[in-house]
């Protein structure tokens, strides 16, 4: 397929690298650092409409924007229109090799997609992929460029250099500074819009703004540094049966119902999420400028919200090189890290309330965990693009931008992190008196080097392990001093479903270690 | 007879983010044999392969498999789509499908359940039926349906029934839509040509899981491969 340029230049299209909702990209004859996008013929619905996004592309081009700052790419704005006969087919933009999205670095676990790319993630990545967002959105909005549709499927992760690239750009809300034309953004993600355009009906009728794009930013926020938590989200507590679909489902955007900034009746923050207070201070003065409003006064506080530059702000001490005064790494796990203001380990906290609740479950399955296969393309890259737009007038403070995730975090000290890995692992082993006595029968072996105390301790950690409380203050006092133990349930309830909850191995070893202390002499 | 459970529900991941949960309800009675029980089994390997197709719905999808002969059996018990395995199925018996049916509305409350205490938000829940017969336990039938026409109406669930070759009983399926229904959808495919379906199905998720859950009615699905054919 051959296809013409503004300028006439020819372009050979070559074979098909994806197809999107509105178009198909195509790699160029000949050309290893743009693509061209061929809009499908459905995405418009008359020749006034084919027109109008030529006159925006025509307007986007016009205006100069790098692609890449800091010699990095980060938009894939368009560089040419693609003419067919005459006829606006598509565009040529810079080719974005990764295929990686914001999701990927919201979504923890073990067998994520992040903790392939990432094995020594800390909740400083999470802060560094935030700062970079926020100056990149920064930056357009310095421009008076509004993004429009900032939802996570348009925000791609460059795995090469730990950053942000903005796709989708054709879709941006662009208003031609010569002409004053507006080229509206018409599509969004419902669960990124602000509360203005909750309600709009179609979105053509709404209007994104810069003010639009801060929401969605601070909810893409939210997410990086809370550990996924949806901002609005929680667990209903107002009445049983009230299934959280039975509640028009963006209502929660409509009505501000944000229970991480303000007490909201029938709604409390998840068990796993970590709170709020976890935060710098600075930070959670931006969430609450940005997410505490009423349907009342939803639009005339949209003001209020927090903007890109301040998030620069309160975001980049966190991500400058170590030593960082402030952060802290937890004692029990490197991988553990918080503010510096935290007293104890906020991920430790929510990791037992992970654990706790499916613990009951997780030793039967436990062996269905094995290896999850996703389809991700290894072997990315990233395109410097050389003589379209060199890279000149960059504001000073871009300048600022720690283009690298710390390299002492990811790669020259890898080796000396896996070490304290294991230490760290160790360390929480030593915790238990038998670790394993929830996974192999014991012996007579196990328990003749304890002492009567630490007999005692191992029988009733298999009991601790399901969080049960203890009546005996010396017993209790132990548990809670260990990293992994929470109270849960009080002696009585937990006795009565106990021989449910025990696994045969649980049950047998506390009869091997009753047997062993009245052998003892020790009851 | 009691619902067997081979396997245990696996934890929620991305707690989050809006999940869409999918009940995949088959037919694996005598008349499945052959052809259509490899067409099936051969589905429901693609099933997995276009979930991983889009990575975004891939964390939020969750996959229940329940099969139906002359007793009901979960294959896969509720689980993220990205630990989705396709399970081996082989035919034989008679068709327990309204049974089936109660024990999909049963394995949704208890998934749903699971995402209220855990602050989990959802879409509706889907309920994909797929049959080359009709039902043969119909002293359930009244009791299925009628749960299960409360449940279209008060939107607790997409019902989205398939019938396959030329012995499947499509009045039936759609007797199980709400008496004031307006339309009453149901796919048709050859017993011999269906697997796409299931590529169809899993693409149908993917839009519901970044649809606007206000709108759920209308969402625009993918068009149906040119195999099936809708009857309404």
């Amino acid at each position: 397929m051959i296809y013409s340029g503004q300028t006439g230049i020819t372009y050979i299209l070559e074979s098909q690298l994806g197809a999107g909702g509105e178009g198909i990209v195509y790699s160029l004859y000949g050309n290893d650092q743009f693509v061209a996008k061929i809009y499908k013929k459905e995405k418009f619905h008359s020749d006034s409409e084919r027109k109008t996004m030529e006159r925006k592309l025509k307007t986007m081009i016009s205006m100069n924007v790098p692609v890449a700052l800091d010699g990095i790419i980060r938009l894939a704005w368009p560089q040419d229109i693609l003419y067919d006969n005459h006829v606006m087919a598509g565009f040529i933009m810079p080719k974005i090799e990764t295929t990686y999205k914001l999701f990927d670095i919201y979504r923890g676990g073990k067998n994520s997609v992040r903790a392939k790319l990432y094995p020594n993630y800390t909740w400083k990545y999470a802060a560094q992929f935030a700062y970079h967002l926020a100056w990149v959105v920064a930056h357009l909005h310095s421009r008076d460029i509004v993004i429009g549709d900032f939802n996570q499927n348009n925000i791609a992760v460059d795995p090469v250099f730990n950053t942000i690239i903005l796709i989708d750009c054709d879709s941006f809300d662009i208003t031609d500074p010569k002409t004053g034309e507006h080229f509206p953004c018409t599509v969004g993600l419902p669960e990124m819009l602000a509360p203005e355009l909750q309600d709009v009906g179609s979105l053509s009728k709404g209007h994104f703004s810069k003010e639009s794009d801060n929401f969605s930013l601070a909810i893409h926020i939210f997410r990086l540094l809370m550990d996924n938590a949806d901002p609005f989200g929680g667990i209903i507590t107002v009445d049983g049966s009230a299934s959280v679909s039975d509640i028009p489902a963006n209502r929660a955007i409509v009505n501000g119902e944000c229970a991480y900034v303000r007490n909201v009746p029938g709604k409390r923050i998840p068990d796993w999420s970590p709170k709020m207070e976890m935060l710098p201070g600075d930070l959670m003065k931006l969430f609450k400028k940005t997410f505490y409003y009423t349907a009342v006064n939803a639009k005339r506080k949209k003001n209020n919200r927090a903007t890109a530059k301040e998030w620069c702000d309160a975001l980049k001490p966190l991500g400058a090189p170590e030593p960082n005064p402030h952060l802290k790494t937890c004692t029990h796990n490197r991988l553990h890290v918080y503010p510096a203001h935290n007293k104890t380990c906020p991920w430790c906290r929510t990791q037992i309330k992970k654990t706790t609740r499916i613990s009951k479950r997780h030793r039967r399955y436990r062996y269905l965990l094995a290896g999850v296969v996703f389809l991700v393309a290894a072997g990315t890259a990233v395109m410097y693009l050389q003589g379209i737009h060199p890279v000149t007038a960059v504001q000073s403070w871009i300048k600022e931008i720690p283009t690298l995730l710390d390299s002492s975090d990811d790669s020259s000290d890898r080796s000396s992190e896996v070490l304290k890995e294991t230490n760290a692992e160790e360390t929480n082993l030593s915790e238990y008196i038998i670790p394993d006595s929830n996974s192999r029968y014991l012996t007579e072996n196990d328990l003749e080097g304890l002492s009567q105390d630490e007999v005692c301790l191992a029988r009733n950690e298999i009991f601790a392990r399901y969080g049960r409380k203890f009546r005996t203050d010396w017993i209790r006092d132990y548990f809670l001093s260990t990293s992994w133990y929470e109270e849960q349930y009080e002696p009585d309830e937990f006795d009565a479903i106990s021989n449910d909850i025990f696994n045969e191995y649980e049950k047998e070893n506390i009869r091997i270690i009753v047997a062993y202390e009245a052998k003892m002499g020790y009851q | 007879m009691p619902v067997q459970f081979t396997t245990d529900p696996l934890p929620i991941t991305n707690q989050g983010e809006r999940h869409v949960p999918a009940v995949i309800l088959v037919d694996i009675s005598g008349s499945m044999g052959g052809i259509p029980i490899n067409e099936l089994n051969q589905g429901l390997i693609e099933f997995g392969t276009a979930l991983h197709e889009d990575s975004l719905a891939l964390g939020r999808a969750e996959v229940c498999i329940i099969s139906f002969n002359s007793s009901v059996q979960t294959e896969m018990s509720f689980r993220p789509a990205a630990d989705y395995e396709a399970p081996v199925l082989s035919a034989s018996g008679l068709t327990s499908m309204n049974e089936a049916i109660e024990a999909a509305l049963d394995a949704i409350e208890s998934r749903k359940a699971e995402y209220r205490a855990q602050g989990v938000s959802y879409y509706r829940p889907w309920l994909f039926l797929l049959t080359d017969g009709a039902p043969t336990d119909n002293e359930k039938e009244h009791s299925a349906r009628t749960r299960l026409q409360n449940a279209i109406s008060n939107k607790k669930v997409v019902y989205m029934p398939m019938g396959i070759g030329e012995h499947a009983d499509t009045g039936k399926l759609q007797s199980y839509y709400p008496n004031d229904a307006q339309t009453r959808p149901v796919l048709k495919a050859s017993a011999q040509n269906f697997k796409e379906a299931f590529v169809w199905l899993s693409q149908s998720l993917g839009v519901v899981s970044q649809s606007d859950p206000n709108v759920s009615d209308q969402v625009q699905l993918p068009p149906t491969p040119s195999i099936i054919t809708v009857g309404i």
